[in-house]
Formats: structure tokens, sequence, C-alpha cells
């Protein structure tokens, strides 16, 4: 079984674990700034490789990228991007100050914008594993605020030879308090044995 | 004018065009160029050797699209004795999480191209690789002029 052939009942699934992640980050990040935010998966999709720098529109848009690697029963890395603009919003939320005083990227919103990723990518693979049987958990993050080609296509191509697709996950923020939306991506990227063993979990899971 | 060239993607044009790539990471843009004749071509590659690695088209490969890039330049009218090169990209962002920075695949993918290069016995007039940022890259084919952008530092030409 090969990625491009994955069923949308099982993309579905995805989804909802996705969901599920969602929602434990949601409670995560809700006790660390002591305000309520909730996550949501709007979509969840399957893009070919050289589709991928022109997600986010133009791939010389400005975007903060939060990478890490996967470790445990599969290996892989994880990227989470926000738009320049949503890193900024974000960070304000994050650390408690007036919309709009942020910015640029110093030292203390970079490391802002680095454990907001460690945290979503924890909860996701902590749901994932779970929905899959297996140990899933990320490594430290890096960060880095550049152009959204490099930093996906360095994500993708940086550590061998790729998947001809990846797995992009949509997530939507929502600041209850101030009815404040921002929205981010998060990307999936296996390495070729430890997709194999995703697919095989899934299918297992279809036929119990 | 611009004609942009997309990921694992090679374009060759007369002067006075320009060839255009954005957003390059560990991927290079290589460019050749004939000054006589006043024609280029720029391969945007992704991946160092096609001989361990062979799931993709020839574009997507160092080696093989040295080959192709060269072929449609002495299609054009270029040759082979006068071709000149110049390269960019093979950034390491996120080499902080790398196992061996070293053997980063920015890091392959100018050693490639050097030793392709070299094996091809095209002169390498400049470079911009390396590093940890990204680049967009602008290659006048008339001059073989290269202008290089970047999301926080000043452009520069190469």
């Amino acid at each position: 079984m090969r990625i491009a052939e994955l069923q949308d009942i099982q993309l579905d699934a995805l989804k909802e674990v996705a969901n599920i992640g969602a929602g434990h980050a949601a409670t995560a990040l809700s006790q660390l700034i002591s305000k309520q935010v909730m996550l949501k998966v709007p979509s969840l999709q399957l893009d070919p490789l050289e589709n991928v720098p022109n997600l986010l529109g133009s791939p010389e848009r400005v975007v903060a990228g939060v990478l890490m690697h996967i470790l445990g029963d599969i290996t892989g890395r994880m990227l989470l991007l926000f738009p320049r603009e949503a890193a900024l919003v974000l960070t304000d939320r994050l650390l408690g100050k007036e919309p709009g005083t942020t910015t640029s990227f110093t030292e203390m919103e970079r490391s802002c914008i680095s454990e907001t990723g460690n945290i979503l990518a924890g909860s996701y693979l902590g749901a994932l594993g779970e929905f899959l049987g297996l140990l899933l958990l990320p490594s430290v993050p890096s960060m880095v605020l550049d152009m959204s080609g490099a930093v996906l296509t360095t994500a993708y191509l940086g550590f061998g030879e790729p998947q001809d697709f990846v797995i992009c996950i949509e997530t939507s923020f929502h600041f209850v308090e101030d009815d404040k939306q921002l929205k981010g991506f998060f990307f999936l990227i296996p390495d070729m044995d430890s997709l194999e063993i995703i697919l095989k979990s899934i299918d297992v899971s279809f036929h119990m | 004018m611009a004609l942009t060239v997309r990921i694992s993607d090679i374009q060759v044009a007369k002067a006075p065009e320009i060839l255009v790539t954005y957003g390059l990471g560990s991927c290079i843009a290589l460019m050749l160029y004939d000054p006589l004749e006043q024609i280029g071509g720029m391969s945007h590659y992704m991946l160092p050797d096609s001989t361990t690695m062979s799931r993709r088209r020839p574009e997507a490969y160092a080696d093989t699209a040295l080959v192709l890039l060269k072929t449609k330049l002495l299609h054009l009218g270029g040759s082979p004795a006068r071709l000149r090169a110049k390269i960019a990209g093979g950034a390491s962002m996120f080499a902080d999480i790398f196992p061996n920075p070293a053997l980063s695949m920015g890091n392959r993918n100018i050693e490639a191209a050097h030793t392709l290069l070299r094996e091809h016995n095209i002169p390498l007039m400049a470079e911009d690789v390396g590093g940890i940022i990204g680049r967009s890259v602008y290659f006048d084919v008339a001059t073989g002029k290269v202008r290089i952008r970047y999301v926080s530092r000043e452009e520069t030409t190469i």
C-alpha cells in the first residue's frame, strides 16, 4: 500500500486523530497562558511534494517554522508553520501582551514559537501513537524564520530522499476571550520505512 | 521578463530573459551560460545523486540535471568549451537538530555541484552557497550575473 492510495475514510480517521491531538494541545496551551484556547483541524490532506512550496501562497512568503524529529517506534520529522503575521499574533497571546505589541522575533519570541511547536507536536504524536498503538515522541525543536519554500523543502529534503506525498494538517487557533482566530500548518513527514508502519497500522485498525 | 524555474525543473533561454527560482533551501540553483551566444539555463535540483536514489524524474538529481541542462544549451547553440557555471543555495536550515551537519542535504548538494562541474570541465565562476538561510535567485542570461535575495539580509550579486 502506498500513501497515494490512502482512502478517504482513512484520511478522515487520521483527521479525527489529529482533532483529538488538537484537543490535548488546546488544554496544554490554555493552562500555559491561563486563557481559553480552542484548536481545530479543519482539513487534513495529502499533497504531492512538488506542490507543497505553493501551499502557503508564494514560496517567498515569510514563515516561522519549527522542526522536530519524531522519535520512538517510527522515525521522521514534524514541521509546524505559521505565516509571519500569525506567529506575531500568537506570540502576543502567549506572552500576555497587548495585541500588536510584537513586531519582530528576538530570542523570547523564538523560544515562545518553539515551545508552541513542541506542545502541538507532543499532543499530535501522542494521539497518533495511541490510535496506531505505537510510541511516538517529538525531539527538541529547531526554529527558523525564512521563505516558506526554503523552509518546507529543507524540512522534506534535508534529511534523505523523501516521500512523494506529504500529510498536511491545517490547524486553526481560536482565542475565546476576544474571539481572535489564526491558522497554522502542521506537516507530518515520516521516513520511507516508517510510512509503511503507519499505513499498516491504519489498515489493521480498520479490519479489527 | 522573467521565466520561473520550479522545483525539479530546468529552463534555458536567450538574452534578454531572466530566469528566476524562489525560496531555495537545501536545493541548488545550478546555472550555466555561454557568454558569447548570450544564452543560459538554470536547473533547480533537490538531491545530489541519481545512482543511489532514483525514484524521481532526472531533473531532481544533480548528475542527471547537469547533463540535461548542458544538452539543452548545446541545442540552443552553446559551445561546450565556452560554458561557465554559477551556483546558489544548499542551505542547512535546522542545522541545530541535524545528527551530522556536515552530511546535511544542503552540503551534499553543494559537494555534488563542485564534483560534477569538475568532471564536465565547466569552470565555476562564482557561488553563494551554504549557511542557514533561504534564497531567491535571479539569473540574467545576457550577462551571467546572478542576483540573490534573502529574508533578513541585503541582496547580493555574483
